[in-house]
Formats: C-alpha cells, sequence, structure tokens
C-alpha cells in the first residue's frame, strides 16, 4: 500500500478505543495506521478524539489527509467539491433564498465560479 | 454593541433556517449585531483538505471578509469552526501559505492578515448565560438530552481556547432554561454525520445508537448546536432503524429551545 505510517506510532490503540467508527466495526485511526483498512480514511467523522487521546502526538489530521489522497474520492463528497468549485457551495440545489425570504432571513449571494476560480489553482486540479 | 459577521455555513444556510432564525434573534438579544457576508463561499470544511493542497485560500477568503469589516466570524456549526481555526493557524504557522492565499486574495480587493477571531455560537451562548437565564420567561419543563458539536471542542491544538473535554458548556446553558440534563453513556460521541457523504449506513448506525440510547436514559429531546448533527439526528431519523419505530424523539438546535424559554414567538423557533 505504501502507506507512510509515522514512526512516532507505537501502536497502543487508544485511538481506536475512543473511534466512534471503530465501535461500528469500521475502520479505525489505528486500523489506519497498521495497514488494515484498504479504503477507509474517508470514513472518519472527523470528532478527533484520537488526537487527543494519543500520547505520542502523532499528526493524525495530516496522515489522515494523506491517505484520503490515496484513495478514491466517494461520490457524494466528489459532488460536493464540484460544487464549491463551481459556485462556492457545497450543495447542487442553490434555490434557497426563496425559503429563507420565508423566514425573513436576507437573500444569500454565492461568490461564484469565476471568483472561485481565482482562489483555486485550476491546473492543480486534484479532483 | 459588538458586531460579528455571521457565516451560516452552506448546510444551515439553505437547510436549517430555524435555526440560524433563532440563532440571529437571540444574538440581537445578547446585544450582538450580526453583519452578513457579501459573497458567501463554502469553507471548505475538512472533507477538501483530503483532496487539494489550496483548499485553504476557500476558507482564508471569509476570514478575510471578515477582517475587512473589522469584525469576528461567527459560526454554526463544528466543522466550518475547525477548519477556520486550523487556517488561522497554519497560516500563522506557515507563512508561504499566508502569502499565496494573499497573492490570489488581492485579485478579488481582498487581503489577509491573520487577525479574524472565529467565535461558534455556543461560544457566545454560554458567555450570556447569565443573561440567558435571568431573560427565561416559559422554563423548560423537559428531559433534553445532548449531543455536543465535537469539532468546536478538539483537536486542543488547533481550538485552543478551552479544555478540548470541557462539555460544560451546553449542559449550563440548558440547565439555566429550567430543564432537567439527562446524561447518557454516548452523549461525548461524536453523531456520524460526516460519514453520511460516504457510508450512509454507518452514519445511521451511529446516530441510531446515540438516540436510542437518550431515549433509554429518559430524554424527551436531543438539543445540538451544529447543523451536521441536525442533519443526521433529525433529519435522516427517519432512516434509521430505531427498535421502537413509533418512537421518535424531537432533535432541536440549542439557539431554537432557548427562543422558547425565552418566549420568542413558536412559530419561528420550529
Amino acid at each position: 500500500m505504501g502507506i507512510d505510517v509515522p514512526q512516532e506510532c507505537d501502536q497502543c490503540m487508544r485511538c481506536a478505543d475512543c473511534c466512534i467508527i471503530s465501535k461500528m466495526d469500521g475502520h479505525s485511526i489505528a486500523s489506519e495506521l497498521n495497514e488494515l483498512a484498504e479504503d477507509g480514511a474517508w470514513n472518519c467523522a472527523s470528532c478527533w478524539r484520537c488526537i487527543e487521546v494519543c500520547p505520542q502526538r502523532v499528526d493524525i489530521f495530516g496522515f489522515m489527509m494523506r491517505r484520503r489522497r490515496e484513495e478514491e474520492v466517494p461520490e457524494l463528497i466528489r459532488k460536493g467539491i464540484e460544487g464549491v468549485l463551481n459556485k462556492g457551495f457545497w450543495f447542487g440545489d442553490i434555490q434557497f433564498n426563496e425559503i429563507r425570504e420565508s423566514y425573513g432571513l436576507s437573500a444569500v449571494r454565492l461568490l461564484g465560479r469565476e471568483k472561485v476560480a481565482v482562489l483555486m489553482d485550476e491546473e492543480e486540479g486534484g479532483l | 454593541m459588538e458586531r460579528m459577521v455571521l457565516y451560516p455555513g452552506c448546510l444551515v444556510l439553505s437547510r436549517f433556517h430555524e435555526y440560524e432564525t433563532a440563532s440571529r434573534r437571540i444574538l440581537k438579544k445578547l446585544g450582538i449585531e450580526v453583519l452578513d457576508m457579501e459573497e458567501f463561499c463554502c469553507c471548505g470544511s475538512s472533507l477538501v483538505p483530503g483532496v487539494r493542497d489550496d483548499w485553504i485560500n476557500l476558507p482564508a477568503y471569509s476570514l478575510a471578509r471578515a477582517e475587512s469589516l473589522g469584525v469576528d466570524i461567527l459560526t454554526l456549526c463544528g466543522s466550518c469552526t475547525n477548519t477556520f481555526l486550523r487556517t488561522n493557524l497554519l497560516l500563522e504557522r506557515e507563512p508561504q501559505f499566508l502569502e499565496r492565499a494573499n497573492s490570489c486574495l488581492e485579485k478579488l480587493g481582498l487581503r489577509y492578515n491573520g487577525r479574524t477571531e472565529v467565535r461558534h455560537i455556543l461560544e457566545i451562548l454560554a458567555d450570556g448565560v447569565d443573561e440567558i437565564r435571568e431573560s427565561v420567561v416559559n422554563p423548560l419543563n423537559l428531559k433534553v438530552a445532548l449531543s455536543h458539536p465535537c469539532q468546536i471542542m478538539r483537536p486542543s491544538e488547533i481550538v485552543g481556547k478551552q479544555n478540548p473535554l470541557n462539555f460544560k458548556a451546553m449542559r449550563e446553558i440548558v440547565t439555566a432554561l429550567g430543564a432537567e440534563v439527562v446524561d447518557y453513556p454516548e452523549e461525548q460521541d461524536c453523531c456520524g454525520s460526516a460519514v453520511l457523504l460516504c457510508n450512509k449506513a454507518m452514519a445511521l448506525e451511529v446516530g441510531r445508537r446515540k438516540l436510542e440510547s437518550a431515549m433509554k436514559a429518559g430524554a424527551e429531546m436531543v438539543s445540538v448546536c451544529c447543523g451536521n448533527c441536525l442533519l443526521l439526528l433529525d433529519r435522516h431519523q427517519s432512516q434509521m432503524e430505531l427498535k421502537n419505530e413509533e418512537k421518535r424523539i424531537p432533535v432541536v438546535s440549542l439557539p431554537q429551545i432557548i427562543g422558547l424559554a425565552l418566549g420568542f414567538p413558536r412559530d419561528e423557533m420550529h
């Protein structure tokens, strides 16, 4: 797999013990670190309890982001990120101002594709 | 009057209008003037860093917008909060990222100097708990279980402001409303909402465990303070295989139940 396992990890499993996904018999940070999971870095709740309990202060966030880049991006997350790049908004439906108005909430104007493109290096791609 | 710019996030601005409405009303009550983002852009949440190196320019844009107004940015979701806090820390530690972000922001007429403070609504409500307590006109005679916005509390390296395992804020506020807080074993577990997009069955199971445990402990309502928690525990509750299918439990944002206790019009609070 070529996973770059942090050398500081001594596989104490405290991260697995506190992980809600691990409780579901899903992946855990520990299973990632032990190369037991092949396709699990996106199955992370991002609650970062594991970071708090790690006695070795492993850079778990950085590790998980690197692992995610080695895996295929789940379809719904791919769609969300495409939405962000296209208009600066995660969801496909952007007809929210009418209902906002019914709640007395002000209309929201999205940044839009051209300005998002200024922020994001299109050549990097990544998707 | 203190001023802040509200960053509702993609989820709340398009799907949880009651949460946003209640938040705005209570902020006004606490003497905070709420400004709007001129042009909204997704913060990228914790998902975009798993795909792209230039993710940081997205949250930097919103932070720069707030800085241009000279105000703090106020968030309603844990994931937006965590992303903005992480961004501030990274831009401070790695000046080359700030330089790169500014080379893009300047094309939009903006510049970021790293000065925007990030504040989640729970932090504001906790600061105002005495005023909230004194303003209660309809004490809540309810047993309420709590589901905390975990991403505003962890990791401590990012959040910094408070003990990451300090879950007292919601408890103190809900108690101030006259409600009884019900303890249950999964209270400090994440709701699992972030997994919805890649493993829906697993997310529903995490949510089911949490809600069933709260109901078993006698809760009549679950209070949350994050759009992601609302998305899973409220909007997806009907898809969970709860043991007693007839039984559902209301999942309501903290600002909404504060609004009910403070006597705001009921039709605006739910």
